[in-house]
């Protein structure tokens, strides 16, 4: 596991790659904690965010269960009117979560740089 | 312990953060705090050493779909403020065991880890444990193994590293806490002793004043209907095996449900997770690993595979009854995990810590003088006895060898091996009776003289030496006949 400054530190990259870059944390599946956060916009409420994310990763896994699919997860994209949010599985246990602003960002760029800069802290 | 509150919907837990003085808890607190971006309390300090404890809330994470409150903790660490500590720990789900990584605090770190593992383990649900190891960047930090070994023997508990002056590692060694308290709770929810009412204490004052109304005389009640158990004075990455072919036993992200027993069987995973795994497979299907350290094995038989995970919990829950039921005849240190195989299947898991074993004992025998080597040879020798009444016997298992028996906490023998997959209902102990002790007196004895005569071909000058010692015990202990076979066996060589 990556200690906190290097996630954060990966974050931050991200965070200059991804215009309109709102929230980005990476979060204990099981537990819904945060393991490290970055945020731009202090109003937007990450912790929360992150555990009810954990909950639909969770609802994820079982419908794949149920459906009796070998798939794994890879991630989750979410569509607000006005914002997108990525989830990224990393490893087994924990995902990371990524709020942009859907005006001005664009989703291969979150793709991209979420790949880049988070595959690598399990 | 942990409660939902009913009011706010929310489910509430404690993370107690203990170890001896001066270790790192109060900088890990404030550091944690600093990072979850909430206030720390601190009761009253004296020359900047905790007299009470320090405390943070945070709510984060869901369980089940209602928030996660933790109420984080420090102890106090001087030995003088003994009984608040245990009160503070007898209130926890978890506990993060903040080792100091000097080599000269390694008894300090003992001493207060083997009380908190008392009284972790006086709870009908066990309190999690995950050992903090602090000060890694100083120049004469001692290894992780060295520190383990100085907190006796806590190999099936989970450690991490961390500087908490620098808040590293801090934030990860909490949330894996948050796991192990979850993990206490599902197990205290399933006992049905998952209590709704509202957290006993709102904040570190009303605690404060609590404590101190306790030290003036005043009784108190904790915890109305959910007291904490036997209060005393106070109140690596996934196993690596390379191949991605091959299954793998998983690591500490197991879900829950998947890994007995429900707390320290995740601490045993995430701990064997921490060394590479050298897994190989069999021609009947099985597969057998060992960790690079050697201080863990797996194995997982043929018929331990299932299509699908429901299956596979099925089997886990009969095995983890089996084991609870033969505890006493087991060695410590185990787990059981279904993990996926990555073919579409899951297969379980029997993770084993090895245990120093008889076979290991007899390796000492022939580096000892005279009638001490006498004396533990014949030591060895009923304790294998023993073995083969409680173990063999009795029916718990097949067969036995030296490198299987281990010696429990209590002296008893106990198997320290895999145990074999699809065995019914453990029979009860049996004291055995003589005809089998004659059967299996042969079978003794000749694995006895193999390990000796193993051990002596690298150091001959010691036979007679050893001779002499085992004529010096059986003379003492009046077993004449079995000096006899062994001297015999050792001068045929």
């Amino acid at each position: 596991m990556a200690l906190e400054k290097e996630i954060v530190a990966a974050f931050e990259r991200i965070q200059s790659e991804v215009p309109g870059f709102i929230a980005a944390s990476l979060v204990d599946l099981d537990s819904g904690m945060t393991l490290a956060v970055k945020s731009a916009r202090p109003d937007f409420d990450l912790a929360a965010a992150s555990a009810f994310n954990s909950e639909i990763v969770k609802q994820k896994h079982k419908t794949i269960r149920a459906l009796g699919l070998s798939s794994i997860l890879e991630d989750i994209l979410l569509t607000l009117s006005d914002q997108l949010h990525l989830i990224k599985m990393v490893g087994n246990s924990s995902f990371i979560y990524l709020a942009a602003d859907r005006a001005t960002t664009n989703l291969a760029i979150m793709r991209t740089s979420v790949l880049r800069h988070g595959s690598g802290l399990v | 312990m942990a409660r939902i509150d009913p009011d706010r919907a929310q489910i509430v837990i404690r993370l107690v953060y203990d170890g001896p003085a001066k270790a790192g808890k109060t900088t890990s607190l404030r550091r944690l705090a600093g990072s979850l971006g909430v206030d720390m309390f601190s009761a009253p300090e004296e020359d900047g050493r905790t007299l009470y404890f320090d405390w943070l809330d945070y709510v984060g994470g869901l369980y089940e779909g209602m928030p996660i409150r933790c109420q984080v903790l420090s102890a106090p660490g001087q030995q003088v403020l003994e009984s608040r500590r245990r009160l503070l720990l007898e209130s926890a789900d978890a506990v993060v065991f903040v080792a100091d990584s000097r080599p000269e605090r390694a008894g300090e770190n003992g001493r207060a880890y083997a009380a908190l593992h008392e009284i972790a383990e006086s709870h009908e649900v066990p309190i999690g444990i995950v050992i903090q190891a602090n000060k890694r960047d100083l120049p004469d930090a001692v290894s992780l193994d060295e520190l383990r070994d100085a907190l006796g023997g806590g190999f099936s508990v989970a450690m991490t590293e961390a500087v908490a002056d620098r808040g590293e590692g801090v934030r990860e060694t909490f949330v894996l806490g948050v796991r192990l308290a979850l993990d206490r709770v599902r197990a205290l929810r399933s006992d049905g002793t998952l209590v709704a009412l509202a957290p006993e204490f709102e904040n570190g004052a009303q605690l404060l004043a609590s404590m101190m109304t306790a030290e003036s005389g005043h009784a108190i009640e904790w915890s109305a209907g959910a007291s904490p158990a036997r209060t005393g004075e106070g109140a690596g990455a996934a196993l690596a095996n390379d191949a991605s072919s091959h299954p793998r036993p998983s690591d500490a992200s197991i879900p829950p449900g998947l890994v007995w027993p429900p707390v320290q069987g995740r601490a045993v995973v995430h701990e064997a997770a921490r060394d590479a795994i050298d897994l190989r497979g069999d021609e009947s299907g099985s597969w057998n690993g060992v960790s690079t350290s050697g201080r863990w094995t797996m194995h997982s038989s043929s018929g331990a595979a299932f299509h699908d995970v429901e299956h596979g919990r099925e089997a886990l829950i009969a095995w983890a009854r089996w084991h609870t039921a033969a505890s006493s005849r087991l060695s410590s240190g185990r787990a059981i995990v279904l993990a996926p195989s990555g073919e579409g299947e899951w297969r379980l898991w029997q993770i084993v810590h090895a245990s120093q074993t008889l076979r290991d004992h007899c390796r000492d025998v022939v580096h000892l003088a005279g009638p001490a080597a006498g004396e533990k040879l014949f030591d060895i020798f009923e304790l294998y006895s023993q073995a083969f009444e409680a173990l063999v016997s009795s029916g718990l298992v097949d067969d036995i060898a030296l490198d299987t028996v281990a010696i429990s906490e209590h002296g008893t023998p106990v198997y320290a091996g895999h145990c074999q997959w699809g065995a019914g209902a453990p029979p009860a102990r049996s004291d055995g009776d003589g005809d089998a002790s004659a059967k299996h007196r042969s079978i003794i004895e000749r694995d006895l003289l193999a390990a000796l005569r193993a051990d002596l071909a690298a150091t001959p000058e010691g036979l007679s030496d050893l001779l002499a010692g085992i004529e010096a015990a059986a003379e003492r202990r009046g077993q004449l006949h079995v000096a006899q076979s062994l001297r015999q066996g050792l001068l045929n060589n």
